[in-house]
């Protein structure tokens, strides 16, 4: 008998920019934790502010995403090359001082020069630019910058900040788009357009290729593409669907909800020897295939108790295990070695509006935690590192991303603009 | 008390003056390879998309011509997260079914979900409304290998209203006929 402990909502954060809201926490925060103070300020000679200002703002969101820093308001106003008055930002409680400028470019683009001070041992610590050939990119230089005061401050590390998201949208009717974009979703290039282009998924961790579905062939068909080359090979295809669910983490198998009998099933292909075998054998719903367990075991979905839930399958063999017993309606799951995140929607109806919540289980105890407490959360994709959930929240006709640090006990909102999301990875 | 207080603020101040000479160089590493610089390799792949063939659309299926002859395919539609044929939509596919008995091409039935699905899940979902209605029409006399499936999940709705009218009419599967 599973125990259900689901801790009840502690605290409900609202910290309140344009950009930037914190979701609901789903258990009390241990405050036992002094985090250093830190002020992110833009210098009063910096060329075009409002750029500056927005490049801090991203990364005022990138310090508190961490975990590893207190965001303070106290501000300080001085000019780049100036030295800050120590003494005065001691007593203001700050630890860490950070100056901003922005240098105007021959090139079209930006030049960041970030200035971090340490006010306690009256040290300048980190002397950096970033520079970026283009203005929309801005993002990514207020990532790298926040991960360069991570890593003077030897905290765990936060590189997967200046990594891309990958997702599709939909544009109208059987048309989307791909997307790559910042983790934010602030920065966001479009790569690929016409026609159904949907389910994106990187090929492996470094990002250089990723899988997707199109419905530009006589058949639903994956393909691979590689990012900077542009070039396409033509995977696999399956009358009805077919869509890559996960990969591993050599990047040799893949894991591949497909129809060839028009039944969709979960298989596993091979990308070297282009043999696929059928894991999941049931005459309805078997869908989102994703490894768990060192890879010798599978999570997926099924209808096969009338209702879609969350199972769990050895590869090779057909026994198959249930592994949630609450909900009516738990139709995607995510995993990270043991870890399994899947959404639930607590009605059991169309009309069961904002009920779509994610919990994390584990293969190996039967805790359930909670992550979210209100609106529709969906497609929950664990990051490379297991340490965080990306997934989309809609709340109030709102959607937005939102970041759940599981270590940390945080979640954060990023509001989306416009755009139906039909799938992301990251 | 008060002078020593400020005896230890002047000393502490003399330290952190004294400490402050220490700077450091401009990291000119920082620019090393990034996301924003392979953005600079990144471009956009166009492709073309599949049209459907001229047909005359109704609200409720489409109108396509067999041996010269006009005739009505009428959509099957579906319950709430439901992929069998109901028995008031029986009578839809038996029509359907005579209409295609005069057909020698291929026909191709499209499975579709409305919103409330998601990820893998609406695109099985509307797979299995396709396979329900390939399964009523071979029932019903048609060569079972004429028909291919193809589901579009909830990424073709016919309405975009948010209401239960509106989602009643994108749960549905309907009919082309194949070159």
């Amino acid at each position: 008998m599973i125990n259900y402990f689901i801790k009840a909502m502690g605290i409900i954060l609202f910290l309140s920019t344009h950009l930037f809201a914190v979701d609901a926490q789903m258990e009390i925060v241990k405050k036992g934790v002094t985090l250093p103070k830190i002020s992110v300020n833009v210098a009063s000679d910096s060329f075009d502010q409002a750029l500056v200002n927005k490049i801090a703002k991203v990364i005022e969101q990138d310090l508190t995403v961490s975990g590893h820093f207190e965001v303070i308001e106290n501000k300080i106003l001085l000019p780049f090359n100036e030295r800050p008055n120590f003494v005065l930002s001691r007593n203001q409680n700050i630890d860490l001082m950070v100056n901003l400028s922005v240098e105007q470019s021959s090139f079209a683009g930006v030049l960041l020069l970030a200035k971090v001070y340490d006010i306690n041992s009256g040290n300048l610590v980190l002397n950096q630019s970033f520079s970026s050939s283009k203005l929309d990119r801005f993002p990514f230089l207020a990532h790298r910058t926040s991960i360069a005061i991570n890593d003077y401050m030897k905290a765990p590390k936060i590189a997967w900040m200046d990594k891309f998201v990958i997702f599709s949208r939909y544009v109208s009717s059987k048309e989307s788009e791909i997307v790559i974009s910042d983790y934010t979703l602030t920065y966001q290039k479009v790569i690929v357009k016409g026609g159904l282009n949907i389910f994106p998924k990187w090929a492996d961790a470094s990002q250089e290729s990723f899988y997707y579905t199109t419905y530009n062939r006589e058949k639903p068909t994956l393909v691979k593409s590689n990012l900077f080359t542009g070039q396409m090979t033509d995977v696999i295809s399956s009358d009805g669907m077919i869509v890559c669910s996960d990969v591993s983490s050599d990047g040799k198998k893949l894991l591949l909800t497909m129809s060839p009998e028009n039944q969709p099933d979960v298989y596993l292909y091979n990308t070297q020897t282009k043999i696929k075998s059928k894991i999941t054998d049931y005459k309805g719903i078997d869908v989102g295939g994703s490894f768990i367990d060192d890879e010798s075991r599978i999570v997926f979905v099924s209808d096969r108790l009338k209702h879609p839930n969350i199972f769990a399958q050895t590869i090779g063999s057909r026994a198959v295990e249930r592994l949630v017993f609450h909900g009516r309606n738990n139709s995607s799951a995510t995993s990270f070695k043991n870890l399994i995140v899947y959404s639930s929607r607590d009605g059991d109806n169309e009309f069961s509006k904002d009920s779509f919540n994610l919990y994390l289980i584990s293969t190996k105890d039967d805790f359930v935690r909670q992550l979210t407490t209100n609106g529709r959360n969906q497609f929950p994709k664990f990051s490379n590192d297991g340490e965080s959930v990306l997934y989309l929240k809609t709340y109030n006709n709102k959607s937005s991303i939102g970041i759940i640090r599981l270590k940390y006990n945080s979640s954060f909102l990023f509001p989306l603009q416009g755009g139906n999301i039909q799938s992301i990875d990251w | 008390m008060k002078k020593i207080g400020l005896y230890s603020l002047l000393i502490a101040v003399v330290l952190l003056t004294g400490c402050s000479q220490k700077e450091v160089e401009v990291d000119a590493n920082a620019n090393a390879a990034n996301s924003e610089s392979s953005l600079n390799q990144v471009s956009t792949n166009e492709s073309s998309t599949g049209v459907d063939g001229a047909m005359e659309m109704a609200d409720n299926g489409v109108y396509v011509t067999i041996n010269g002859k006009k005739v009505f395919l009428g959509n099957v539609y579906f319950g709430f997260d439901k992929y069998d044929i109901s028995s008031n939509m029986r009578d839809i596919v038996k029509a359907n079914a005579a209409a295609f008995s005069d057909y020698n091409g291929k026909i191709k039935v499209e499975g579709n979900c409305d919103e409330w699905g998601t990820d893998e899940y609406n695109y099985a979902l509307g797979l299995k409304r396709a396979s329900a209605v390939k399964d009523a029409l071979v029932a019903d006399g048609i060569e079972a290998s004429t028909i291919s499936l193809i589901s579009f999940g909830e990424s073709n709705p016919v309405c975009s209203e948010k209401n239960a009218q509106c989602w009643q009419k994108n749960r549905r599967a309907e009919h082309r006929l194949l070159p």
